[in-house]
């Protein structure tokens, strides 16, 4: 309760500040940027009837000196679930480390980032959060086949005058910094991701690397790609990687491949339609979802979003309808 | 011939420069590109030859600052805004703003790494022109 008084006062003091611009953060210094965000959503499926409160999180950012910058996010997720059919509830109030990393901009082409951080791959991990997505859900694309997150050092940079080649090359030797939150549980995570940018509508790139799972002792290999064309009012991106496994204790070797095609018309600024197409297999057992994907987008201004979709499975049973309302101070 | 050189006044100031970006004077960028300034406005590029570029941008209500959105970053305002939306997420915010071409004009003069615009009758000697738009 305490926590969501805290929440609220913080809230109010975003919206009273005098030259807060909703969705922009608060700036109170250079050294110090405010941000906060929160979605919530409603499920009804076969199986459950469920109302979230999903992400609640804070964020402080700001440059410490002129080539050092810094990030910090608390987030909690899901805060409260509700189950509409059996009525009962669960509220989980513990914050988590999101992210917290320093950046040091050395040159156009050097640039290191050291700690916590969204892993650099594609372009739907570097936009996780339900106010920045185009639908409430995520692919299973996004959720499966590598760490979101990365707890250790980042080299990035362009390697041309027009910044039009990207490059990252990451490591992570250790655990997660907030191992209760992140999606694969690892100690090992190496990669190397490289994107061009042919014009300002279109950009592609892929990504090579290698990570260890703890729970099952798994190295995964993984290989990705990704595209996007993004001219007003279409956007259209298609991502997917391929996943070699191997257990050595196990002595068992296998395979996933995920991948998903994203379209988006744009009516307005406000109003888009989006339709997505998602494709999971994981020969471990034997599974393979086709998941069709059709969705409405209302963004009455950028930072608040209230979407709908309905979601068509391979496996009907997961057949689901998702609204949701997120907005981002 | 009064009709031709009439012709020719008009033509020239139609189709000149009205602004231009511009660096200080002991800045070591001599000319940049459309997409290279579109890069740095947007916070995407920091650094030109190894140089930390510090963008600067005139109040929103200026007719200068429409101009330079149209024709060199090439997106409309709210658009933009979205962007800023978005890269506060990531841990960015938009460039400084100066509230006239005065302070702007100040601004990159002393700051090292600055980068502006302004109205070319106003870029005096201690400052460099590196695109005209």
């Amino acid at each position: 309760m305490k926590v969501l008084l805290y929440m609220t006062l913080f809230f109010t003091l975003f919206l009273r500040a005098d030259d807060y611009e909703m969705g922009h953060g608060l700036k109170l210094d250079e050294a110090l940027n405010l941000g906060a965000y929160f979605s919530t959503d409603y499920t009804a499926s076969e199986e459950q009837d469920r109302f979230r409160i999903d992400d609640v999180a804070l964020l402080a950012y700001g440059a410490l000196y002129p080539k050092l910058s810094y990030m910090v996010e608390f987030e909690a997720a899901p805060l409260h679930t509700h189950d509409l059919r059996a009525n009962n509830s669960e509220t989980d109030l513990k914050f988590h480390y999101e992210r917290m990393y320093l950046d040091y901009g050395y040159s156009e082409m050097f640039n290191f980032r050291l700690g916590k951080q969204i892993t650099p791959i594609g372009y739907w991990n570097l936009e996780p959060i339900n106010v920045l997505r185009d639908t409430s859900s995520s692919p299973l694309y996004s959720t499966l086949m590598f760490p979101k997150l990365l707890s250790g050092l980042d080299l990035y940079g362009h390697l041309d005058e027009d910044n039009r080649f990207e490059y990252h090359l990451f490591g992570q030797f250790n655990d997660d910094i907030d191992e209760d939150y992140i999606n694969i549980k690892n100690d090992h995570f190496l990669g190397a991701v490289l994107n061009y940018e042919y014009s300002d509508a279109i950009d592609f790139g892929g990504s090579l690397g290698e990570y260890r799972t703890k729970e099952e002792d798994t190295r995964v290999q993984f290989a990705q790609m990704n595209a996007k064309y993004d001219a007003y009012p279409f956007v259209v991106q298609t991502e997917m990687a391929y996943n070699a496994l191997e257990n050595k204790k196990l002595n068992s070797k296998s395979y996933q491949f995920s991948g998903y095609a994203q379209g988006m018309y744009s009516f307005s600024l406000k109003h888009a339609v989006i339709g997505r197409y998602e494709y999971f297999d994981d020969e471990r057992v034997s599974q393979i979802n086709h998941i069709g994907v059709v969705g409405y987008s209302y963004r009455p201004i950028y930072s608040i979003s209230l979407k709908a979709e309905c979601q068509v499975n391979s496996d009907a049973h997961l057949n689901k309808s998702i609204l949701s309302f997120s907005v981002l101070f | 011939m009064r009709n031709l050189a009439f012709i020719f006044l008009i033509t020239t100031s139609l189709f000149s420069s009205e602004y231009a970006v511009v660096v200080s004077e002991k800045s070591a960028i001599a000319t940049l590109s459309v997409k290279q300034i579109k890069d740095i406005f947007i916070l995407k590029k920091q650094f030109v030859d190894d140089e930390i570029v510090v963008p600067v941008n005139i109040s929103s209500a200026s007719p200068m600052r429409d101009t330079f959105e149209k024709k060199i970053l090439q997106i409309e305002r709210e658009q933009l805004s979205n962007y800023w939306v978005k890269q506060h997420f990531h841990g960015i915010r938009p460039p400084v703003v100066q509230s006239s071409e005065n302070s702007m004009k100040l601004f990159v003069k002393n700051v090292n790494g600055a980068i502006g615009y302004l109205p070319i009758g106003l870029i005096d000697k201690d400052m460099r022109i590196v695109y005209e738009f």
